[in-house]
Parts: structure tokens; sequence; C-alpha cells
């Protein structure tokens, strides 16, 4: 396991902090499953970035997949209709999108 | 309901033997009545209201004097909106008043003066009139009188006064504040007497279709669906474009009850319409 992708997530996690709570805004109560786990993910990659044990890198990696999964199932009923509106939701989608692949990176590599 | 006689150019005593007889005499039991008489014309009574069981409200104007009879006992309906936020207080009022009948008055009381200032803009503009207004304690106050809107000549109506409000929504649940504000405004513009109008183009549309708006919810306000059916079934007319619709794959079938597709020919119809005030979310 290389922690440096572990450190990239976290990275990640906490820019999707910014940027999840300015959509959040757009869609309000909607995304509140999504924006759990965002902040139990960051916690869990907070705490295998600083232990190293195993168990709390694997609940890092369980739980950021949760976030990219939270983000689709949240955003597609809005995204289907709304395509005025929809760049307002990329940047977050396009940051959550890293997570899962460089939570295989660590695991795998 | 308020009886209301006119009877200018009578002068006292007689004024005050008319009154007598028709207070006497009342349509149903402690009916109010109001007279419209000639200056000078009230003298006396007071006295017959007294008699008969009334009290007598005099309003004493340049060319006529109002003398309402009230009877004993009865009071002006109060009631206190401190603590609503927008637009609730409108809405209540507005409810209030359609169970009033055309003469009768309502009391509302607010802690705010800029609601009360905001109910008074409604209440004109539904038709009915402003009789008082100041502050007791630390409440502001008004006192309305629900009157009948006065009928202006067609074609000069909608200019006089734009009773039709078009909402156009084209940002759907991509923007959730623009969402209920669509449905807020509705119900404050249909509780003003306003006939209401909303058009969903583009975005707009998907707030539309089955199941969209149960995903919407802001702490502050009921779940969307709700606010939007509220809207339809108090009698706003809603329309989705169809143009709209066909891009994003939505048949009629796929629309909320309540809501019609129609063309842009509708559309800019409803902007051309002089009647018709356009409000944008």
């Amino acid at each position: 396991m290389d922690s440096t992708y572990l450190v990239i997530g976290l990275a990640i996690l906490v820019s999707a902090m910014a940027t999840g709570f300015i959509i959040f805004r757009m869609q309000g109560m909607h995304l509140m499953a999504h924006f759990v786990a965002i902040i139990l993910a960051l916690i869990a990659t907070l705490a295998a970035v600083v232990t190293g044990m195993t168990v709390a890198v694997y609940a890092a990696v369980v739980l950021q997949f949760i976030v990219t999964i939270t983000a689709y199932t949240q955003l597609v009923p809005t995204l289907k209709d709304s395509f005025q509106t929809s760049p307002g939701y990329s940047a977050h989608l396009a940051i959550v999108t890293m997570l899962p692949v460089l939570a295989l990176a660590g695991l795998l590599l | 309901m308020v009886k209301t006689i006119k009877a200018l150019g009578i002068r006292a005593p007689n004024a005050e033997f008319l009154a007598a007889n028709v207070l006497k005499n009342p349509d149903t039991p402690g009916e109010e009545v109001r007279f419209i008489v000639s200056p000078g014309a009230e003298a006396g009574m007071e006295a017959v209201a007294r008699k008969y069981g009334y009290k007598a409200e005099i309003a004493k104007g340049e060319k006529e004097v109002e003398v309402r009879m009230v009877p004993s006992g009865k009071t002006t309906e109060e009631i206190d909106v401190t603590g609503e936020t927008c637009p609730g207080p409108v809405m209540i009022v507005g409810d209030k008043l359609s169970s009033l009948g055309i003469g009768e008055r309502l009391k509302v009381k607010s802690a705010s003066a800029d609601t009360i200032a905001d109910v008074s803009a409604a209440v004109t503009a539904s038709g009915s009139l402003i009789l008082n207004q100041g502050k007791e304690g630390d409440r502001n106050f008004i006192i309305v009188e629900k009157a009948e809107k006065k009928a202006v000549a067609a074609g000069t109506a909608a200019l006089a006064s734009k009773d039709r409000v078009v909402v156009a929504q084209s940002n759907g649940i991509g923007n959730a504040e623009r969402a209920y504000a669509t449905f807020i405004f509705s119900k404050v513009a249909l509780s003003m007497g306003k006939k209401v109008t909303i058009f969903f183009l583009m975005d707009g549309v998907g707030i539309a279709r089955k199941g969209n708006a149960e995903t919407v919810k802001h702490p502050a306000f009921p779940v969307l669906s709700q606010v939007m059916d509220e809207v339809i079934k108090a009698g706003a007319t809603v329309y989705a474009c169809e143009l709209s619709a066909s891009f994003r794959g939505i048949k009629e079938a796929d629309l909320v009850p309540g809501v019609k597709l129609a063309g842009a020919a509708t559309f800019i119809q409803l902007l051309s319409d002089p009647g018709n005030a356009v409000v944008n979310f």
C-alpha cells in the first residue's frame, strides 16, 4: 500500500468539501446523504494517513467509493433534466470521480 | 355581509328615523348596517344605535358621513402575524379575508412594520380598504375592510392594474431556491386575488416531471412537490414548454397532474398581453 495515493485522496476530499458545500446550497437537503459520506470518508482517510492501520485504509477506500456512488445517485436525477445548470455541478463530480481510481491505486500498487 | 344604505340628501332627524326603522327590522339578526348620509344628518344616530343594541362608528368625510352600526358585543376580528416570515403574513391575511363578507373588518397586528407594509400592499391590491393604521405598544396594526374589487372597463383593466401574473421558470430543480420562489411567489399572487400562470421552459420543465419535485427539500419549507401541488389546487394554470420537454424526452404522461404541454405561441401570447405581469425564475 502506497500512502501517497491516500494523501492525494485526502486532498481531493478536502476540495470536495468546498465544491460539495457550494452545490449543497443549490440543491438543499437532497444531497445530505452524499455530504455525510464525504465527511465520514474524510475522517477515515485522515485516520488511515496518520495511523497507517490496514483497517483504517480499507475503511477509507470503501467510504471513498461510497462518496463517488452517492454523488452520482444524488445528482443524476437533477442532471437528467437540467442542461443549463449542470455546469454548476461539474467541478464536484469531476473531483469525486477521481476518488475510486486513487483508492484502487492505493490498494493495488 | 354588511348592509349598506345610501341616504344622501335626507336630513336630521329623518335620517335618524330611517336608521331606527332599519335597525328595528333587520334582514338577519345582529347584522351590521352602514349608512351613508349627508354631513349633519348623523345627529342622533348614536342614540338610535344604543336603543337597538348597536354601537355607532362615525367616519366624517367632506361630502358624506359613514355611520356604521355594529351590534354591541361584536368585535372586529384580530390576527397577530408576529414571527411569521414572508410570504406567511400575506397568505394568512388573504385566507382570512376570503372568509369574510364584503364590508367586514379585520385587524392585523405585527411587531414588524415592514410586515404590515407588505400586508397593506397585498390588501390594497386585492381591492380591500385600509381604514386605519398605527401602533399599539410594540405592535403595528392596520384595520382592513373587505371590499369588492372595482371593475374597470375591458381593455383598460389590464393596463390600470395587472391582475394576472405569469411566472416563467427556466432553472428547474438544479436551483432549489428559484424552484421554491416560483411557487411561493405564485401562492402570494393567488392570495392577492391575482390570476397566476406558470410557464416551465428549458430546465424548468424538469420540475413538472413526475417525481422530480419530490427530491427537492429546504429545511425551512415543505418539500417542493407539496408547494407545487398547493399552487395547482389553488387555481394556477401551469404549462410546460413542448419543445423543452421534447429535448428532455418528457412526454405529457410524464408530467405531474395539472400541468399541460404548451407551444411557444402560448408563451409569446402570455408575454405579449399587457395585462400580464411577468416574473422570471
